[in-house]
């Protein structure tokens, strides 16, 4: 018996860039579509007083998520009990419940992977290969990089070697790049001397008028909100996929996904409403992209696509330290957007058999905050805080690193025994460590920051070279892979188990790399939205 | 400005002035194309005869008329769908009296009460732009102009034009300077700004003896632009007012936003300066008596230092934490933005970011005053209220200016 | 209260802290909390000698107040010893409370810290980044002091200075910084 019958085409689970930009494209291509979102839908000034009133948070640094809706039925990350870490180290990324999803509080960052990246076991020895390469992604790098509306850099190499502009494109990145700040080139010159390069880092600001989207101002706000929009978020798509005819249904938690008496496919989808009432919808497909975390919880709550075992295994980050120092010029951080770039010594290479490769990620933000709490630490008040601040703050220099981490099945979300969400559900468990690839870039670092702080004259003003932070890039969760006892979705991004189903999320990335795993991950959405559009 | 510098600039302008109206410059060839292209720009035939997201000049606009939506023609020199085939006298008729070659009568939603006026020479100079430069689009339309009865009876224009429509073409009046004389056949006729600066009667015709003082256009409204004695605009300068037109702001005088705004992007940021300065020279004759209303603009200038906690940007601070003690909830309910009502509040969300919290703008102008803002400070609400809900869209000759609407949630 | 004030720091020598800060001023036209009535009549005063700055915001001080209160059980008695400390040494300026010795008190001066910081920071507590429970009590966020020393030539973070690109230049005065 087939059903003819269906609520819509497809049905997309979560608002966030990468469900909006799938769910646009299917409706603009005249498919019917749902996206079902737990979150609500809150304009862009309501944030900014959220934000301004909240106490808790700063630019860069604080509680990110505290500016924006929790609702116990869609519960941002940071509430108790929502993750229970049991490894030795605390996993817990930002992450929103809300129409346009995490991209609301990101800072911008839009790389792509190189085509190393895609090969590291066949290249290095070392995790897992990519059952695509980068030649099958570029063309959807390419569309989402003007859906999106990404500034780049069209003479850098973004392989870190110093030579021409790598890696290739079929065109120019749709949007210039921002002026380098007086910041960004004193660093970039001072770090030159010991043989460092700073790269543009490829991004979703607007340096110039975008679509609906006006001209960064340099608000130095982008995380955890611009105030006027000028950097990309997803809700931006949320409206598009709108306008383009898909209906959003908010305040809408799907906890489970039905599978037909065969368990070949989905036949339905269920969400909550907030007063707990269960609806049910059918689509011909599904695509699930609630992120790298909720994604997976609701594979295993509904019992759906784990065949391999490996739903919610292979966690991976970008876990790694950070360092702020006092320079000993007045550079002034904080003019222009958050973050310009990068120091890409060591993003690719045949190292990489030993060691993760590593990105040091250069902070532009205001030191005020930070600063202003040290010194009142020292008992510093009258006139001499504010002339420390000033002088401290002329010369702040932050960065963090980023390492590449291997997917290891013991680095896992599962479903808690205890711990229930609003309604009546498992919460999430996380166990998370690094291995002695990851630490043995943790060495390469500590060298690093020893030599920055040699080229910039600086003083140490906190070094973790300690403590795995969190960077909020969860991938391999719903690991991708040819072989269906060791993977969850092929390499279009569609689930071994059940046919109509896609997954679209970080989740499904098998290998780390060691960049903001946002745009590749939209790339992949668009390259299954693509797949579905010729199936429906 | 120096007398002599004055003195050179004036004689420079009447100079081009005259040159550009000279009958004995017959140009040929480039000139007589730029000079086609350039009266194009000015009477802005783009703006209506091109679909958003459609070919230039390709019509399907919709110009929604009080009467109903009005569609623009095709203008492209293709032979099946636009103006290929057309002569020039057909042309002419079609611009300067709204006759179209096969017969009909345009609506005056095509501004040919204005451009009545154009010389032969500069219809002469559209015409071989118009039929040689643009690409020809062989497409239909599609919408086709379907006004209530007993509007759609286009035969009914005749009437209508021999009520009100003025065929005299133009030509210099005694008494007028050159550069007053080119600013009137540019305001009057070729730029046709009374089209909506020029309040009409029932019958949709421009009220004569009220000419440039106002008239509402949708939400928005095109106020009375009259600089002379009296006039609205008698406190600008004419190098604000020059820019104003050129760049769609002046600082600490207004904004161009909505349709002004699309008649900047599209039009005027393209007209020579001596233009610009003709347009402010004519306008500077329109005189009006004293208004028993008139303000006088007590705006008090503030420093655009930036500082969020200067006397000006306390006050509103302040009045916004009043606000929010006053009913705290939909303030601190991070999903509630319905409730909130506070305007201090509001500003302090949605618009101080940018135009900052004393409502001074920024040093740099790129962020206009909002106190020293004629719309903020008009009588009329409308063009502030179109503005908030709307946005600020517009591409002028410096920068393009970007204001967020905020009536989509 | 204001005329409270008046009165009885005229005994400090007024000079130092000027009459306009307030003569003039009516407080708040909302009603006060609890809390914010409880803000002792010189608080404005002594913060203004600790932060050296005159040209507090008077509305300001009740919600200092409030947050330093609402965080610490024991402030209003820890105040009540820095403002006697204050009092007894005759502390109506900064140079008089660097003179004073007292910043060498670790228990006094931590109360002065905790009244400064309040004001530098705009909140009272630490911030928590991974909770949305405990976490400082807010007072300003444009108000904070510690952004006016850096304004001419950073942003306070989501209020813009001006249009694109001005980061590119160097900052006029990075001869001197």
């Amino acid at each position: 018996m087939t059903q003819t019958d269906y609520d819509a085409d497809v049905i997309v689970v979560g608002s966030g860039v990468i469900g909006s930009l799938a769910a646009h494209h299917l409706a603009k291509n005249g498919k019917s579509v749902i996206i079902l979102e737990a979150g609500t839908r809150v304009p862009r000034w309501k944030i900014v007083e959220s934000f301004r009133e909240c106490g808790n948070v700063s630019t860069d640094a604080g509680n990110r998520n505290q500016p924006y809706p929790n609702e116990p039925w869609a519960p941002s990350s940071f509430v108790p009990d929502y993750i229970t870490n049991h490894g030795p180290i605390d996993y817990i990324p930002g992450m929103l419940r809300m129409v346009g999803g995490t991209t609301w509080h990101w800072g911008g960052a839009c790389w792509r992977l190189l085509p190393n990246d895609f090969h590291l076991k066949s290249l290095y020895g070392v995790g897992r290969d990519w059952p695509i390469s980068y030649d099958d992604l570029e063309p959807f790098y390419h569309q989402v990089e003007i859906e999106m509306g990404v500034s780049g850099d069209d003479t850098a190499d973004y392989s870190g070697q110093n030579g021409g502009a790598f890696p290739p494109r079929q065109a120019p990145y749709p949007v210039r790049p921002q002026a380098l700040g007086y910041f960004s080139q004193r660093f970039r010159d001072r770090v030159a001397v010991g043989g460092y390069s700073f790269t543009y880092q490829p991004n979703g600001r607007a340096t110039d008028p975008y679509e609906e989207r006006p001209a960064c101002v340099g608000n130095n706000n982008c995380s955890p909100v611009c105030p006027i929009g000028a950097q990309y978020s997803g809700d931006r798509h949320a409206t598009k996929a709108e306008r383009a005819g898909a209906k959003l249904i908010s305040d809408a938690t799907v906890y489970r996904l039905e599978k037909t008496p065969d368990g070949k496919r989905i036949a339905a989808v269920h969400y909550y409403t907030p007063d707990k009432r269960s609806v049910r919808l059918t689509a011909r497909k599904v695509l699930v992209a609630a992120h790298a975390l909720e994604t997976p919880r609701l594979m295993l709550l509904s019992d759906v696509g784990n065949s391999s075992g490996m739903v919610g295994r292979n966690l991976m980050d970008h876990n790694a330290f950070s360092l702020a120092m006092i320079a000993d010029e007045p550079m002034w951080s904080g003019r222009g957007p958050v973050q310009q770039g990068d120091v890409l010594k060591w993003r690719d290479g045949s190292f990489r058999q030993k060691h993760g490769c590593i990105r040091h990620e250069v902070g532009n933000f205001v030191g005020n905050v930070q600063i202003t709490e040290r010194l009142l630490s020292q008992g510093v008040i009258g006139p001499e805080l504010d002339e420390k601040i000033r002088h401290m703050a002329a010369r702040w220099v932050f960065m963090d690193s980023n390492i590449e981490m291997l997917p290891e099945p013991t680095n896992r979300m599962s479903l808690s025994a205890s711990k229930r969400d609003f309604y009546g559900l498992p919460l999430m468990d996380i166990y998370y460590d690094v291995n002695d690839y990851a630490r043995a870039a943790g060495n390469v670092i500590r060298e690093d920051y020893a030599n920055f702080l040699k080229l910039l004259g600086g003083e140490i003003f906190d070094q973790n070279l300690s403590l795995w932070e969190n960077r909020d890039h969860p991938m391999g969760t719903v690991i991708m892979g040819n072989d269906p006892r060791d993977s969850v979705v092929n390499h279009e991004g569609r689930s071994h188990d059940h046919d109509n189903l896609f997954i679209a999320t970080t989740g499904i990335m098998p290998a780390a790399s060691v960049v903001n795993p946002t745009l590749t991950g939209c790339a992949l959405s668009l390259r299954s939205a693509s797949i579905m559009l010729k199936e429906i | 400005m120096h007398r002599s510098l004055h003195h050179a600039m004036t004689s420079g302008i009447t100079l081009a002035v005259v040159l550009l109206f000279s009958p004995a410059v017959k140009a040929n060839g480039q000139a007589l194309i730029q000079r086609g292209a350039y009266l194009a720009r000015a009477a802005d035939c783009v703006a209506c005869h091109t679909r958003p997201g459609g070919a230039e000049f390709a019509g399907g606009y919709g110009i929604k008329s009080p009467l109903g939506v009005i569609y623009s023609s095709n203008i492209t020199p293709s032979q099946a769908h636009g103006i290929g085939g057309w002569s020039e006298a057909a042309f002419a008729a079609a611009v300067r009296e709204g006759k179209s070659a096969d017969g009909h009568r345009l609506y005056p939603a095509m501004p040919y009460d204005s451009y009545a006026g154009m010389t032969d020479d500069d219809i002469h100079a559209l015409y071989v732009y118009v039929t040689t430069q643009i690409t020809p689009v062989d497409q239909a339309v599609g919408p086709v102009t379907a006004l209530h009865f007993p509007y759609n009876m286009r035969s009914l224009m005749r009437v209508w034009n021999w009520m009100y429509l003025d065929k005299g073409r133009f030509a210099p009046r005694p008494g007028e300077t050159p550069l007053q004389s080119r600013g009137r056949y540019l305001v009057e006729t070729v730029a046709h700004c009374g089209t909506c600066h020029t309040p009409r009667n029932f019958m949709m015709a421009t009220k004569s003896g009220h000419k440039l003082e106002g008239a509402s256009l949708g939400g928005w409204y095109a106020p009375d632009i009259a600089a002379g004695e009296n006039g609205p605009l008698a406190s600008w300068r004419d190098n604000e007012i020059m820019a104003y037109l050129r760049d769609g702001h002046a600082r600490d005088r207004g904004v161009a936003a909505g349709p002004m705004g699309e008649a900047v992007e599209h039009s005027l940021r393209y007209l020579s300066e001596p233009d610009l300065a003709a347009i402010t020279a004519f306008l500077r004759e329109q005189k009006r008596r004293v208004q028993p209303h008139h303000r006088v603009d007590t705006a008090v200038s503030v420093s655009r230092i930036y500082d969020v906690d200067s006397e000006q940007a306390r006050a509103t601070r302040d009045l916004a934490r009043q606000q929010r003690n006053a009913d705290p909830r939909p303030y601190a309910d991070r999903r509630n933005y319905r409730d909130i009502e506070g305007g201090a509040a509001l500003y302090m969300a949605a618009c101080a970011s940018c135009h900052q919290l004393d409502g001074s703008g920024t040093a740099d102008d790129f962020y206009p005053s909002l106190r020293k803002s004629g719309t903020v400070r008009a009588s009329r609400s409308s063009n502030l209220v179109m503005t908030i809900v709307a946005g600020v869209h517009r591409n002028g000759a410096d920068h393009k200016a970007s204001c967020l609407p905020f009536g989509m949630i | 209260m204001m005329r409270t004030t008046r009165r009885r720091l005229l005994g400090y020598g007024v000079a130092f802290v000027p009459l306009c800060l307030m003569g003039g001023v009516s407080g708040p036209s909302w009603a006060l909390t609890e809390k914010e009535k409880g803000c002792p009549p010189d608080f404005l005063a002594i913060s203004a000698i600790l932060t050296a700055s005159p040209e507090l915001n008077p509305i300001m001080a009740p919600r200092v107040w409030h947050a330093l209160i609402t965080k610490d059980d024991a402030f209003m008695a820890r105040y009540r010893r820095l403002s006697d400390e204050m009092a007894a040494h005759r502390i109506r300026s900064w140079p008089d409370y660097e003179a004073s010795g007292l910043s060498a008190q670790k228990e006094i001066h931590s109360i002065a810290v905790a009244v400064v910081g309040a004001w530098y920071l705009g909140r009272v507590g630490e911030v928590l980044p991974r909770s949305e429970i405990n976490t400082p009590a807010f007072i300003t966020y444009e108000g904070a002091l510690m952004w006016r020393s850096t304004r001419d030539v950073t942003v306070i973070p989501t209020y813009a200075r001006g249009g694109p690109g001005f980061w590119a230049e160097a900052p006029s005065s990075v001869k001197t910084d």
